[in-house]
């Protein structure tokens, strides 16, 4: 019985940890489709072009980062999806042609504007985490000068044995 | 009884020079001026006189010979106001010049010379009349008021008597309250029991004791001179006990029938047999009494033979059997006393009075000094009246307490009397005396006490309490009183601080000896006093010490004792760390200092032995040490935050770095879709 449990309990560990990688590689995949879905949706086919061209630091975020809990590819992604959207909507003004899509591609600023605002993006991801970071142990700094000048206070109040786990009667016996 | 002040008055009055000690309320003492030819058997003797009275003439004794004297019946002397008897004017304590403190008494000084200067003078015999009218008639009044005082004399002698032989002014009897009774005595004024002692263990004895003594002074008297000149004591006794005390004085010297009866009435070895002063008073008074004719002891058929000597009579053999120990043992589990006193001698009770004292000796297991315990009981046995004899000691029961002070006052081995003590040979004597043994018996109870008592180790008990407990009017014997002569609790606190100011005081201001005194005069708890046994590090024994001594300052006074309180301070270091709270502590430490340099040893106690402040700051203290662990752990987890600083990178600023992005997107989103709206319009 033990054997026969050992044997079936085996195969779906080695799922289990064979999922783990999946669903890594899954969630990223899965965010590329949901993407090109809705850039190839039927009324937005030549936009989710431009989107789809637009959001290349994104999808390059998305891919190379390390950042597991997907904050970097959030910051990076709403502000470069920030700047594709003037020409989505200057797409639908001027028709959605895939001559209109190539004209507006083929404008540097509309480059320098989709891929600026990715670049914010990384801005703002690698100034303010050590903003934050340098904050947060600033803060912790002065917490533990003050805890340490409290500890002194409880040394000068009660002596060195408040220190100590020393029992009562031995304090006072002076041992 | 107080001590005064030495004073610092120059007196030049007649036959006095220096200046004075006060003593007691009235009278001033010049240690300049001694008076060799009134000192007493303890203590010398000095000018002194009443204050402000230049014709008084008194003489004082100084109690310098360190015996205890006897000022627990100083009331009862003073009450006596007989011409043949020596007047107490004051006593008390007073400032000798060598800065110790001693007892002293100052009596009228008496008119007439002494008597007799030595025992061995001769005098012409007087007349039975002039005897009868000028010395015996004035010294039985005086006896009277001694036994209705009820204070034994205990030195009544002839060498102790004030009187020039055909003066009409009557004979005195010289001071006896400097030391224990019979301690200056010759064997020859006690009786053959007393005589056995040591001078020092014979004991408070009683009235018929001075009417002994009495009657030998009237002996030597009548006859005009010593018959015993040039014997020791211990051959005067032996003479006594061999030939009864009347015949071994008067001999074959031929007696008026007068003087025959009062000395055969004065002189009777049996003290029941013995005339009081009220026996004497009727004789005075022309009754006639019939004295027995001889007190000389029951002799046996045949002697038995000990240590080299032929014995005839029990109390003799007695004698010799305590002074040959080891020989004494075998002969008395030999069996061969045995056989003499049920054979030759007849006495079958006396003989089973011995064997249940072996049989008792032996049920009781003690094993220790077997051979002295088995003769000292042997001789209580056979001559009951008789001193106890243990170990080369000789004492009358109440005599215990005289030689116990004398031992322990003098450093010396007070072994052989705390074996008296525990092996209840008091007990024993008390069980083995004949007739009526009611006033006995306080003195058992008290011997069955301190046979508790002195096996007790701690603090307060031992052989310092049977001193104290047995010697009602002994001054505090701690070797740091000795100078101070402290003979109440009231005199203690003041001498102490006297101590406290001299250099070279010893650690604490209290021993075994003070504890004692306490517990007995004072009527103090052991308890409180066992705490001084607590390890030196205890507050238990400083704070024992500043309560006791503070509640006695609060009683007696005086109401500032600074020298003794900064003697006290150290003491109480141990009472002050159970305070946690240093603050607390350095503050009560000042508070202290300020009290004790008022010298107000209640305010110390209140601040040094606060229960509610105790309990507060154990409480607070816990709290502390709680908070104190609470910041190190608070600490411990921002240090370690600090040094993971990638972790608050990657889980605080980057999660707000995606939502500014976020918030900056939706307004570029915002200002986008806006404008295109704006435009389109």
């Amino acid at each position: 019985m033990a054997d026969e449990k050992k044997a079936a309990s085996a195969p779906a560990s080695e799922a289990k940890k064979a999922d783990v990688p999946k669903k890594k590689g899954g969630g990223k995949a899965w965010i590329i489709i949901l993407m090109t879905a809705f850039g190839a949706s039927v009324w937005f086919i030549l936009p989710s072009l431009v989107l789809l061209v637009g959001m290349i630091p994104t999808v390059v975020e998305l891919l190379f980062g390390n950042d597991r809990k997907g904050s970097s590819v959030m910051a990076i992604g709403v502000l470069n999806a920030a700047g594709i959207t003037p020409f989505v909507i200057e797409l639908w003004q001027k028709g959605q042609t895939m001559e209109n899509a190539l004209l507006i591609l083929g404008q540097s600023t509309t480059w320098f504007v989709m891929f600026g605002s990715a670049a914010v993006g990384w801005l703002i991801l690698f100034a303010v985490p050590q903003a934050i970071a340098a904050l947060t142990i600033a803060r912790a700094d002065t917490r533990i000068q003050l805890l340490k000048e409290n500890l002194e206070r409880l040394k000068t109040t009660w002596g060195p044995e408040v220190t100590t786990t020393k029992s009562l009667e031995k304090i006072a016996r002076g041992e | 009884m107080s001590a005064q002040p030495a004073p610092q008055t120059e007196a030049h009055k007649p036959g006095v020079t220096g200046t004075s000690v006060a003593l007691g309320t009235r009278g001033e003492i010049y240690p300049s001026s001694p008076l060799p030819e009134f000192n007493s058997a303890a203590a010398p003797a000095f000018a002194a006189r009443v204050k402000g009275d230049a014709g008084s003439d008194l003489v004082a004794y100084v109690c310098t010979g360190g015996l205890p004297a006897r000022f627990d019946i100083v009331n009862s002397m003073r009450s006596i106001d007989h011409p043949s008897v020596l007047r107490l004017v004051d006593s008390g304590i007073v400032v000798w010049p060598d800065g110790m403190r001693y007892g002293a008494l100052a009596y009228q000084r008496p008119p007439l010379p002494r008597f007799m200067r030595s025992l061995d003078d001769v005098r012409a015999p007087m007349s039975e009349d002039a005897i009868n009218r000028y010395f015996v008639q004035p010294l039985v009044g005086a006896l009277v008021e001694f036994m209705r005082t009820g204070v034994v004399h205990g030195a009544i002698r002839s060498t102790n008597i004030f009187w020039r032989a055909g003066s009409t002014a009557p004979p005195q009897l010289g001071e006896c309250l400097t030391a224990p009774p019979g301690v200056g005595q010759p064997a020859l004024f006690e009786t053959i029991e007393r005589g056995l002692c040591a001078p020092i263990g014979r004991g408070a004895g009683n009235h018929f004791d001075d009417c002994y003594a009495f009657g030998v002074v009237v002996a030597l008297l009548v006859l005009g001179f010593n018959p015993f000149k040039g014997l020791d004591d211990r051959a005067v006794v032996q003479m006594k006990m061999e030939r009864g005390s009347f015949n071994a004085l008067v001999g074959n010297h031929r007696l008026t029938p007068t003087h025959s009866e009062l000395l055969r009435g004065l002189l009777a070895d049996d003290a029941h047999q013995r005339w009081s002063a009220a026996d004497l008073d009727q004789w005075m008074g022309g009754r006639r009494l019939t004295p027995k004719s001889s007190d000389a002891g029951r002799r046996a058929s045949r002697h038995i033979e000990f240590a080299g000597q032929e014995f005839w009579q029990v109390r003799p053999l007695a004698a010799a059997l305590a002074a040959h120990v080891p020989e004494g043992a075998r002969l008395i589990e030999g069996g061969t006393l045995d056989k003499w006193l049920r054979r030759s001698l007849g006495d079958d009770p006396q003989a089973d009075n011995v064997a249940d004292a072996v049989t008792s000796l032996k049920e009781s297991g003690k094993t220790a000094n077997y051979e002295d315990q088995l003769v000292a009981r042997a001789c209580i046995a056979l001559d009951p009246s008789a001193p106890i004899r243990y170990r080369g000691l000789s004492l009358m029961p109440t005599g215990v307490a005289g030689a116990m002070a004398e031992v322990v006052a003098a450093g010396g081995n007070a072994a052989s009397l705390l074996d008296i003590i525990c092996s209840q040979l008091v007990i024993f004597w008390i069980d083995m005396q004949k007739g009526m043994k009611t006033e006995l018996v306080p003195l058992a109870q008290q011997f069955e006490r301190l046979a508790i008592t002195v096996e007790k180790a701690t603090y307060g008990n031992g052989i310092e309490r049977a001193v104290y407990e047995l010697n009602p009017s002994i001054p505090c014997l701690s070797p740091m009183l000795r100078a101070h002569y402290v003979t109440s609790p009231r005199a203690l606190l003041p001498a102490l601080e006297r101590v406290a100011s001299s250099s070279g005081r010893p650690r604490d201001p209290m021993d075994r000896h003070i504890a004692a005194f306490l517990i007995v005069r004072d009527r103090r708890s052991e308890i409180l006093l066992e705490s001084m046994g607590a390890p030196e590090n205890s507050p238990r024994r400083g704070l024992a010490l500043l309560s006791l001594y503070a509640e006695m300052q609060n009683r007696h006074g005086p109401e500032s004792l600074p020298n003794l309180a900064q003697w006290l301070l150290p003491l109480l270091e141990p009472s002050l760390r159970r305070y946690f709270g240093k603050s607390l502590r350095d503050g009560l430490h000042k508070q202290m200092k300020e009290a004790a340099e008022r010298g107000h040893l209640g305010m110390m106690a209140q601040l040094a032995d606060n229960p509610r402040r105790l309990e507060r700051d154990e409480q607070e203290f816990v709290a502390a040490r709680l908070l104190y662990l609470s910041i190190l752990k608070e600490i411990n987890m921002l240090e370690g935050k600090m040094a993971g600083r990638n972790t608050v990178v990657r889980d605080v600023g980057r999660p707000l770095a995606a939502t500014i992005s976020g918030l900056v997107a939706l307004l570029a989103v915002l200002f986008t879709v806006g404008r295109a709206v704006w435009m389109s319009l």
